[in-house]
């Protein structure tokens, strides 16, 4: 949505440029005695709103209505739905579905990635105000981006039935699936995707990261075999271990002052980490053996645990995973019998989280005796980091105070772009207010 | 049926998301093209403006982008060239997106990527409310016939060359 003071060739830092209104996120740092007091990072978000447009819905509805919460992670939110009702129906899953389940998740997560690492991360690394400046002289490596993104975007077009808000998934599997000629088509695409992601790791390995370091509770789905997204248990570095329906048995949303979003904390009250960072650091033995040769060897396991400037690595690092995990699918696929399994709707309960390419996204829906959305939570990643964000930002925001204003915004947004947020679903900036006492 | 030769037509990328207030501005706008204007077109409606969504458009055709605009009064159209719109490399402090890449930059990028400026127009309508749920402001309601005709003579004018 272009700000007609953009088109008119002003450009005002504070407007900054084009926004849809309710998507801007506001960074406010109280700064004391040079001290950071507070750093309250405002954000909206949108599933607040669909958790209310669910009800009264049946489940295959509230499959496609999700969708529409977000434009670059649509998959996990009908996922996480999609197996919630699952879980609840105890629908068995063909598993042919489950597989193109996953080689559609990894589309969603190859083209929200190399977005993420080369036109918004990666400017940062390379000293470019944009991805723009960084074209002019970097063109190859743009092309590159795009290049995978397409990539994921032909995944999701083809299992999903279009790339943006997909359509084909349902409850018990798809409405259609792809024949085996239609599937193999995807083999050289993810053939040349998985030599990007290698090549990727190598590029965002030779950067230089901001010297910030931490400790913080990383938490992510782990399954006794695979690689965390779908199936398994929510797992932290300190112990905590629940079903994929059971999050609120460790971790609680809270209300804070400023924000449309609501934060989500441990139940003890501990911030905590999703995302990359989190999955590399707590699934790295379940990789794919590409992805875990490629981290070895980038020497960046440390980091990326320690230092969040280095999630660029994580991303990088789960490419080559998605690129090598959906490539064995697309090598092993047969179609299934059908596309999906029937099933019958019952009242009650349910809950599910996924993995998002930035974190788990949990659902949880109350149903009546039809079948029919009585109530819902829907609990998005970005609302779950922010208060490690917002811990992080008042943590390493001294070393920036000195700078210029413009200069300081960069470094800090840098940092929340570590975290890869989703504000709003639309277009989004950061507008910086320091208070100093 | 078109029998506007396919490579002539002007492609035009509808973005906004019909859910959110006047985001919706532009699908409704599309919805009211007549069959004339249609003929001429290819039509595209994306949630969001994307660098693939640019770099598709082949090398001599014209392209119309309509989208919802902040920093303008609602309901006022406005018509600009797409050079006004893309903001150029090095224009001063930009502070990327978190999430996505905003129009101006996707614009200035798919310039870039192209080698040369893609010949088109930005019609755009102010906007007020962008709130999920909500249906287009009054003003915005009001002027989406205008908003209308507006991308239609756009439409028909790249379409002449």
């Amino acid at each position: 949505m272009p700000n007609a003071e953009i088109a008119t060739g002003e450009h005002n830092f504070e407007v900054v440029g084009i926004a849809r209104v309710e998507g801007e996120g506001t960074l406010r740092l109280r700064v004391a005695d040079g001290e950071v007091r507070e750093a309250r990072l405002s954000i909206f978000e949108a599933p607040r709103y669909f958790e209310k447009l669910v009800v009264g819905r049946t489940p295959n509805e509230v499959v496609d209505i999700v969708a529409r919460i977000c434009g670059i992670c649509p998959v996990a939110y009908q996922m996480g739905a999609s197996m919630a009702f699952e879980h609840l129906f105890e629908v068995e899953i063909d598993p042919q579905i489950r597989a193109l389940r996953k080689l559609f998740y990894w589309g969603e997560w190859i083209e929200s990635h190399a977005l993420h690492v080369y036109m918004l991360h990666a400017p940062d690394f390379l000293g470019y105000e944009s991805a723009i400046a960084m074209a002019r002289d970097h063109k190859p490596v743009v092309e590159q981006a795009l290049r995978l993104k397409r990539t994921g975007n032909e995944i999701m077009k083809l299992v999903g039935g279009r790339a943006i808000h997909p359509v084909s998934m349902r409850v018990g599997g798809f409405s259609r699936t792809p024949s085996r000629e239609q599937i193999a088509g995807l083999r050289a695409p993810l053939t040349e995707a998985l030599a990007l992601s290698q090549a990727t790791l190598k590029l965002v390995g030779a950067f230089k990261a901001p010297r910030f370091e931490r400790d913080p509770l990383f938490v992510a789905v782990k399954h006794p075999i695979e690689y965390g997204l779908n199936e398994g248990r929510i797992v932290s570095t300190d112990g905590i271990d629940v079903p994929l329906w059971g999050w609120r048995e460790a971790f609680r949303e809270e209300q804070h002052e400023g924000t449309n979003a609501l934060h989500a904390r441990v139940n003890d009250g501990r911030t905590y980490m999703l995302g990359p960072s989190a999955r590399v650091t707590l699934n790295a033995d379940q990789l794919h053996p590409l992805a875990q040769e490629a981290l070895k060897a980038s020497g960046l396991a440390r980091q990326i645990a320690r230092n969040p400037f280095w999630s660029i690595a994580a991303r990088s690092v789960e490419l080559i995973h998605a690129s090598a995990a959906a490539l064995d699918i697309v090598n092993s696929y047969e179609e299934p019998a059908r596309p999906f399994t029937p099933w019958t709707p019952r009242g009650g309960e349910t809950g599910w989280g996924t993995e998002a390419p930035r974190g788990i996204c949990w659902h949880h829906y109350d149903l009546d005796d039809s079948g029919k959305v009585t109530a819902a939570q829907i609990i998005a990643p970005t609302g779950q980091n922010q208060g490690m964000i917002e811990q992080d930002l008042a943590e390493f925001a001294p070393q920036v105070l000195a700078l210029p204003h413009p200069e300081a915004t960069v470094r800090l947004e840098q940092l929340i772009r570590s975290y890869d947020p989703c504000i709003s679903c639309a277009t989004h900036f950061l507008t910086l207010e320091i208070e100093r006492d | 049926m078109s029998n506007h030769p396919a490579r002539n037509r002007v492609h035009v990328l509808i973005c906004g998301e019909p859910l959110r207030g006047d985001d919706a501005a532009a699908p409704l706008a599309a919805e009211m093209l007549p069959p004339d204007v249609l003929a001429l077109a290819t039509i595209t409606e994306l949630g969001q403006l994307g660098v693939e969504a640019l770099l598709n458009v082949p090398a001599d055709a014209a392209v119309v982008v309509a989208d919802a605009a902040v920093g303008i009064p609602a309901g006022r159209i406005v018509v600009l060239p797409l050079e006004d719109v893309a903001r150029p490399a090095g224009s001063g402090a930009s502070p990327a997106s978190s999430h996505t890449l905003p129009p101006d930059q996707v614009l200035a990028l798919a310039d870039e990527m192209r080698g040369s400026p893609l010949r088109g127009t930005f019609v755009g309508i102010g906007g007020a409310e962008f709130r999920f749920g909500e249906p287009p402001s009054e003003e915005v309601a009001a002027a989406l016939p205008a908003f209308a005709a507006a991308l239609a003579d756009e439409i028909r004018r790249l379409a002449a060359g």
